[in-house]
């Protein structure tokens, strides 16, 4: 395996931000906006240009590999609640899950991998409107979004998701075990919010949390990211294959839903699918900036 | 998101434990009539010499499943295909526009309408249902892959539908009339001469217990798809077969509670295996059969 060329060169700051923070407060504080943005704006760091090992030995989805990347700014958090509904003030945008009624939730009692249809759910109500909606979890990353409902917020927030490749370097932070933490999974419940229980039969609060938690609610990785790993997949631009269908898109990190015993996805280098347009209450997005 | 084998990764818990005693079995199954009690039966004519091979698939279903699947994903290419009114379903499912429409018109679905739904006859239903799942999924990323099926006989099966899952009213279909679906399911494999996952999960969800002579039968036919054996054991695992349950391969492929540990594991392929957990099969469904 090819060390990280950039590892001790790596540089992380924070755009207008004149300094670092590591937020005791995990909510982006509207001080950091850009004039520009009717919505706060989080942090983000600075990934440098370089030469990084991804992948997964005896991945055929994620083979071991190297690649160079060009420097990108990533979002500190997943986008949230509040920013989303700042876009759709402003817009009037309809998601794919208000139009179609077709989003997919979930409810302790289902068995494993299952998910029902809503027609009432959307980014508004999560998880249908007779489990809540958003009003006391504005600080919570925004779900039950398709993958172009993803994109639609980024054409106008002026960002773009993170590629499959610099999610995985930037979730990394410069570590090649399986997770940024360590070669086993016995932490994960410091850096993520999952699902702790056997099954998904009864609700699990282990962690505080049954469906999302506020953004930052755990450690950070360490280059200061938060919740890559659980509390909602993140939408990745980019193909398995050249080949591979227009109607796919994937979603990286694990969420919620996820433990030890089900997917499992909460690591460095699974990468999930999804039809781009599936809306699902543990899907959401974190952001890149433009150049 | 689910694993990318999943829909067949996980079983429901299922009712209707055997009283297997683990003895050895009454000697017969027979396959023409998986119904008939083992009481009545006393040779093993279907476990043992000579069986005729299973017919060609006439020519023009052949077509017909190759342009089907020229328009299906890459996984789902491993279902069994009913010819049941399979124009008629084609054609509804085409106008669904499900496949890959980027762009999600106002009347996009993935689901045929009530209506529709509930004006095809009983067959055509099977048909639906069977080539086209009407809910979202995601795919997780699971690891190690299934890899060189030839030699393995791995303990759970790959997923067929991609980023889709059966809902809950086709899940209802299969469950509901569940000796029909036997019977169509077996008129399909005897003409095609082969055996999709699809009808391999619906055996195992639907606890089958009935097709284990006919599954047995057609393994003595063809044994190049080692699924069938996977199913075999699936379904003693899931009634609790004490001398399924109490072996070293029942240890080494499900005793771990983790099914993404699950998912990887496997026995070697060869004729002793093959022989053992056909043997194990019959003996739990002959003492299962006994009052």
């Amino acid at each position: 395996m090819i060390p990280f060329a950039n590892n001790a060169r790596l540089i992380i700051s924070l755009i207008t931000c004149t300094t670092l923070v590591v937020p005791p407060n995990p909510h982006p504080t509207v001080s950091c906006a850009p004039a520009a943005h009717p919505h706060p704006a989080p942090g983000f760091i600075t990934v440098p240009a370089g030469t990084y090992a991804i992948g997964k030995e005896g991945s055929s989805r994620n083979p071991q590999r190297t690649v160079h990347i060009d420097s990108f700014r990533i979002a500190i958090y997943e986008t949230t609640n509040r920013q989303f509904a700042a876009f759709i003030a402003t817009t009037h945008y309809l998601t794919d899950a208000e139009r179609h009624h077709n989003a997919m939730v979930f409810e302790p009692g289902l068995e494993e991998f299952r998910w029902m249809q809503d027609s009432t759910a959307n980014w508004r109500w999560p998880n249908g409107i007779t489990r809540g909606g958003i009003q006391d979890r504005m600080d919570h990353p925004v779900t039950c979004i398709t993958y172009n409902d993803a994109l639609a917020y980024c054409a106008w927030a002026k960002v773009r998701l993170p590629t499959l490749e610099e999610w995985e370097v930037a979730c990394r932070a410069g570590t090649k075990t399986d997770y940024f933490f360590g070669a086993e999974d016995s932490r994960i419940g410091e850096y993520a919010n999952i699902w702790h229980g056997h099954d998904h039969l009864k609700a699990d609060y282990t962690d505080g949390y049954m469906y999302t938690a506020p953004v930052g609610s755990f450690k950070p990785n360490p280059w200061g990211l938060y919740d890559m790993y659980g509390n909602v997949f993140e939408y990745c631009t980019g193909k398995l294959s050249p080949t591979e269908s227009p109607g796919i898109a994937h979603g990286r990190g694990g969420s919620w839903w996820c433990s030890r015993n089900s997917c499992h996805s909460f690591n460095s280098y699974s990468i999930g699918s999804i039809n781009i347009q599936a809306s699902f209450s543990n899907l959401g997005f974190r952001i890149v900036t433009l150049r | 998101m689910k694993p990318y084998f999943l829909p067949l990764l996980l079983l429901p818990i299922l009712s209707g434990c055997s009283n297997a005693s683990g003895t050895k079995a009454a000697t017969t199954a027979d396959s023409a009539r998986p119904g008939t009690s083992a009481q009545a039966a006393s040779t093993p004519d279907s476990l043992s010499g000579e069986q005729p091979k299973p017919p060609k698939e006439d020519t023009a279903a052949l077509n017909l499943r190759l342009a089907l699947e020229s328009t299906l994903s890459a996984n789902q290419t491993n279902i069994s295909i009913p010819p049941f009114g399979l124009d008629k379903v084609m054609a509804d499912i085409r106008r669904m526009k499900f496949v890959d429409d980027p762009n999600g018109g106002d009347d996009f679905s993935i689901a045929l309408s009530d209506s529709i739904y509930d004006s095809l006859s009983f067959d055509e239903k099977f048909t639906y249902n069977m080539i086209h799942a009407e809910d979202y999924s995601q795919m997780c990323d699971a690891l190690p892959e299934h890899a060189d099926e030839q030699n393995r006989i791995y303990g759970l099966t790959v997923a067929f539908f991609g980023e889709y899952s059966w809902s809950k009213r086709q899940l209802s279909f299969f469950n509901d009339n569940r000796d029909s679906i036997e019977q169509l399911m077996k008129r399909v494999i005897d003409r095609q001469g082969r055996i999709g996952m699809n009808f391999l999960y619906v055996i195992a969800r639907n606890n089958s217990t009935d097709m284990i002579p006919y599954l047995i039968d057609f393994d003595r036919k063809d044994n190049s798809n080692h699924y069938v054996l996977t199913t075999l054991m699936l379904l003693m695992k899931e009634n609790d077969c004490p001398e399924f349950e109490q072996s070293i391969s029942y240890k080494k492929l499900y005793g771990n509670e983790r099914e993404m540990t699950a998912y990887a594991v496997y026995l070697t392929y060869n004729k002793a295996n093959e022989d053992l957990i056909i043997q194990r099969a019959t003996n739990f469904y002959y003492n299962k059969a006994q009052p």
